[in-house]
Parts: C-alpha cells; structure tokens; sequence
C-alpha cells in the first residue's frame, strides 16, 4: 500500500510538473497567450520583408535606417471582420500618432498575407479608402511569399483558407523596436497600449 | 467463434491506431480539432487499451505492488488524456511534428497503462476514473462551446465549437454507459436467490 501511494503522488507530482510546463506556470492557456508571454520576456529579431506599399514604391517592413518604432498587423483586403476593426484601430492610431507629433517616433504598417489578390492597385485602393498617409501608414503588398511565409511563423500569424476566398486568422499589434526585434503582441481591443508601448520602445534605446 | 470475433475487432481497431499515427491519415486528423480530439486520440488510447488488456498478468509480482487497485496507472491515464485536452498542447500538435509524436507516444502509454491497471482496480477505482473523465471531458467540452473567440491558432472557430459540443456529449454517453453497465452487473439476480422467493 505504500508503494502504491508513492507511485501515486510520483504520478500527480509528474502530472502537476507537466501542466505546469505546458501552461508556463499555469498563467496561459492558449498558444496565442504563451507566444505573447514568451515575446514579451524575450523580444525575437524578425526577418526581412519586402513589399510594395500602397504607392507602388518598394518598402520594407521594418527600415533599419530611419529606426522608427513599427507596429504592424497582418490583414487580406477582402476580409469584412477582424479586418476592418483593425483598419479602424489604424485610422486611430495614425491620428494619435499626428497629434502626439510621433511621426518620426513610429511608424504603421499594414501586411497583407494574400499578397495574389491583394496587389498594388487593391492596396491603393484599400489605403486611400481608410486614407492611410504613406509617410505614417504604409500598406505593403509582400513580394517574396516565401519570405511572407517566414515572417508570419515568426510574428504567430496563422490564416487558414476558409469557404468563399475568406480566411481565419489571429490579429493583433505587433511592436517591432529600434533594433528590429519584435518586442510586444497587443490584443486590438487595445490600440492606445499598442501605442504607449511604442513610445516606450522608441524611448529606451 | 466469440474469440475469433474479439480478434478480429482487436486486429481492426489496431490497424486502425496505426494508421492514425502516421501519416497521411494522422496529418488528416489533426488537422479538424474535431477529429483529433474525437477520432485519432481516443482511437489510440482505446487500441492501446484494449490490446493491454489481453496481456495475461502474473497475479503476484513486486511491481503490482506499486500499483495497488491501478491507482497510479489510472491516474497517469487520466493526466495524460487531460493534457491532450488543453488548447495549447493541442496547437502544438497541429503545428508541431515533434509534439505530434510526443502525443502519440503518451497517449498509447496512456492506454496501455489504462488496459492494465483497470483489472487491477475495484468499483471504486473505476468510479473515480470514469467520473474524472467524464468531469474533464465536460468541462473542456464547455470551455470550447461558449468560448467567443478562438482557442487554437491551427482550428476555426466553427470547428472549435462543435467540438465543444461532441466533447459534451460523448461524455454524456461514456456516462449513462458505464453508469448502465454497473447497474446491469449489480442488479441481476442471483438464480438461485430467484428460486427461493418463489
């Protein structure tokens, strides 16, 4: 009988260790948590994405150069619902960012991840529509879907092909700092966050 | 011919595990919430099970005493079965080829440890099993149907709640199953009691 009961409470101690490792001491419950958690102990450097933003001009996603703070999200023009609260959540954030006088501070960048159907002219279109400023808001159409492919793996962007040319996909803003390191995922529900912490990030380094 | 039956349905229900952990039919299944959560880890657990059960153990060796009536088989079984059950390891099985494996493995140990240790336990080892399962079961079954946004990167929101909903209800029938089987085991007369009353 004791036996039993040690093999027992080795058993619950093991499974109690194993939940705890899964569930990151018991504070997440979904991988979208954990990878938040995880970015924001540990920023992740991302790789580079080139696109065509809604000039027609070839961008970047994040310009090394000019070291502005981004905050990006990952959109397909045709999508009528996370999509458009986050086109809103832009529109927001661009006028705080013109307010606050933060143009050189941060930056908005919009990717698109059906770069086929979502080419130069649709993301004209689509910008102008939400009058995206180019010098603020760039909305980029990838080139490389390769590339693409890396850099959602990266920033935990999944969108899986539904009925109808729809897709389901996760949304949220993702702070890119000075270096180029994806620093923070922020739920939409709040985009003043999104942008407090960017100042954050542009003021620290 | 009862025998031969019972091996042939062992047989089936093996393949069947088998070709749920490899691809393609694995890559298949877990790419529904509904039928990895419903299809290829109970199939699994269940072949393992079963099989493990037709092992003919020795009535006293040192081991069975570290397993006294299965409590910690069980209970390993029923840890095992819940971790599966978590939005966060399940993501990781569809995205993951590594956690994929590792499920496998767990989930057949799960099973073989399930098989083994349930001969050993009485009524009431069994109770406390089947009731936690049904309990786990409910509750992630719950926690899928009435979640408004989705749990998993990998699944879509449509699949996530009828898999809430079957998780309900499949527990509702392991449930009244067992529940049934008890009752239908304790409550049949004794012939011979039956005589005398006569």
């Amino acid at each position: 009988m004791t036996r039993t009961l040690i093999a027992t409470l080795a058993v619950l101690i093991a499974g109690v260790l194993a939940f705890a490792g899964l569930t990151r001491g018991f504070t997440v419950l979904t991988a979208e948590s954990a990878r938040r958690q995880a970015v924001a102990a540990a920023p992740i450097p991302i790789p580079e994405l080139i696109g065509v933003d809604q000039q027609g001009t070839r961008r970047r996603l994040f310009e090394s150069a000019e070291r502005r703070v981004v905050i990006v999200d990952f959109i397909y023009t045709r999508c009528t619902s996370l999509c458009s609260a986050l086109g809103s959540s832009y529109q927001r954030l661009q006028s705080a960012i013109e307010a606050q006088h933060l143009e050189n501070a941060v930056r908005l960048v919009t990717v698109s991840f059906d770069p086929a159907r979502d080419t130069p002219e649709v993301i004209h279109e689509y910008g102008r529509s939400l009058g995206a400023k180019p010098d603020i808001w760039t909305i980029l159409q990838p080139l490389d879907p390769e590339a693409l492919r890396r850099s959602l793996k990266v920033f935990g962007v999944v969108a899986t092909p539904a009925p109808q040319g729809q897709f389901v996909h996760n949304a949220a803003f993702h702070v890119i700092d000075r270096r180029g390191r994806l620093s923070r995922i922020i739920d939409i529900s709040h985009p003043d966050v999104a942008l407090a912490a960017a100042r954050r990030l542009y003021g620290a380094s | 011919m009862n025998a031969t039956r019972d091996r042939v349905v062992l047989a089936g229900v093996a393949s069947l595990a088998v070709a749920s952990s490899l691809p393609p039919l694995s890559t298949l299944l877990v790419r529904f919430m509904l039928t990895q959560m419903l299809v290829q880890i109970p199939v699994i657990f269940l072949a393992a099970a079963s099989l493990s059960a037709q092992i003919r153990l020795p009535t006293q060796t040192r081991w069975m005493r570290w397993n006294a009536q299965g409590a910690p088989g069980l209970l390993f079984s029923a840890i095992v079965l819940a971790f599966w059950m978590t939005p966060i390891a399940l993501d990781g099985a569809a995205a993951d080829s590594l956690w994929e494996t590792g499920k496998i493995v767990s989930v057949v140990t799960a099973g073989i440890s399930a098989g083994i240790s349930w001969r050993l336990g009485s009524g009431v080892a069994h109770a406390f099993y089947v009731g936690n399962m049904v309990w786990m079961t409910v509750t992630a079954g719950m926690l899928y149907q009435e979640s408004t946004e989705r749990l998993c990167n990998a699944y879509l929101w449509d699949d996530q709640a009828i898999t809430g909903q079957a998780l309900v209800g499949v527990s509702v029938v392991l449930a009244v199953t067992w529940m049934l089987e008890v009752a239908g085991r304790n409550l049949r007369p004794l012939p011979r009691q039956g005589r005398r009353s006569d």
